[in-house]
């Protein structure tokens, strides 16, 4: 398996512990987009540093529970019920929970299909899918991007339609789509501050330039990658 | 303010109306819908900041381009 973009020092400089775009102000949105209440009990799937997990519990006092497959960058004292698991696997009774967040991961577990089933199994009837990823607005570069040394949403090579045919095909429906892609050009502007170029930056992702770090850039670069929310509804039954 | 010097040269610069040395200073600008946090020499008494050329005409175009979706 090769090294996951979002344990490469250069994204965390870029993102801080929160490691996505749109930061925690987009998970405050997404609560907000919801029909959560205090009290109800939420799943963060991918909960890393656990800053997410501890804005949906202590800002809007939800009863949340992360899991990440490697809990060891979990910050010290977040209070958070936490457990290592992977999200096609979950430690959990079937119709548990009012609402699943699973922002910037998705696209990262090895079968999005079971990933999703899994989703609508400890979802409550009713209850909602909050995901956010990266998708891609031109498909041609996908062999490149799979060829990539870097594990990271672009490998998966998804469009907006194959998006919307997982998450059907897993049960869910009232399934809403937003594009949020300016919040990736604005990461990506960051990166360009940052580093002077978007090369330099996959560079330093690479541990220096290289034909991996030159090919990356040109392959996610020339596949107009985008950024969505999907918010999407287990049937009542 | 736009300079065509680079930012190392540009810590001599000063504030005409402050009087003042600017400093590296992280400045948040905002941009075609986008925002972004830049180190750049401001005057520590009133804000102002220095553009230089490079950044300008260099990284701000590159992120044009980005926002700009070409």
């Amino acid at each position: 398996m090769p090294t996951a973009l979002y344990q490469t020092p250069a994204l965390k400089r870029l993102t801080g512990p929160v490691l996505r775009p749109g930061g925690l102000d987009l998970t405050r949105e997404s609560v907000m987009k919801s029909d959560l209440k205090p009290g109800d009990r939420v799943l963060d799937v991918g909960c890393g540093s656990g800053a997410a997990g501890e804005v949906l519990k202590g800002e809007f006092f939800l009863d949340c529970v992360g899991i990440d497959v490697d809990l060891g960058g979990l910050g010290s004292g977040t209070g958070l019920s936490v457990a290592e698991a992977a999200a096609q696997q979950l430690p959990f009774k079937s119709d548990s929970f009012k609402a699943v967040f699973c922002e910037c991961v998705l696209s990262l577990t090895p079968d999005m299909g079971t990933t999703l089933g899994e989703f609508y199994r400890v979802l409550a009837p009713g209850g909602q899918l909050i995901l956010c990823d990266v998708y891609l607005r031109n498909k041609t570069h996908w062999q490149e991007l799979k060829q990539m040394p870097l594990a990271c949403g672009f490998r998966r090579g998804l469009g907006e339609k194959d998006i919307h045919k997982y998450v059907s095909g897993g049960g869910f429906d009232n399934i809403c789509w937003e594009d949020l892609s300016l919040l990736l050009s604005q990461l990506a502007g960051q990166a360009i501050f940052e580093h002077g170029s978007l090369q330099h930056f996959w560079a330093d992702v690479f541990g220096g330039e290289c034909g991996a770090s030159r090919r990356a850039c040109d392959a996610i670069r020339a596949s107009r990658p985008g950024y969505f929310r999907l918010i999407a509804r287990k049937k009542n039954l | 303010m736009i300079t065509n010097l680079g930012i190392e040269e540009n810590k001599e610069w000063k504030c005409l109306a402050c009087d003042e040395l600017l400093k590296l200073d992280k400045v948040r600008i905002d941009y075609m819908n986008g925002s972004f946090t830049v180190m750049l020499p401001c005057c520590p008494m009133c804000g102002m900041a220095l553009v230089p050329e490079e950044i300008a005409l260099g990284k701000m175009l590159e992120v044009e381009k980005l926002l700009e979706d070409k």
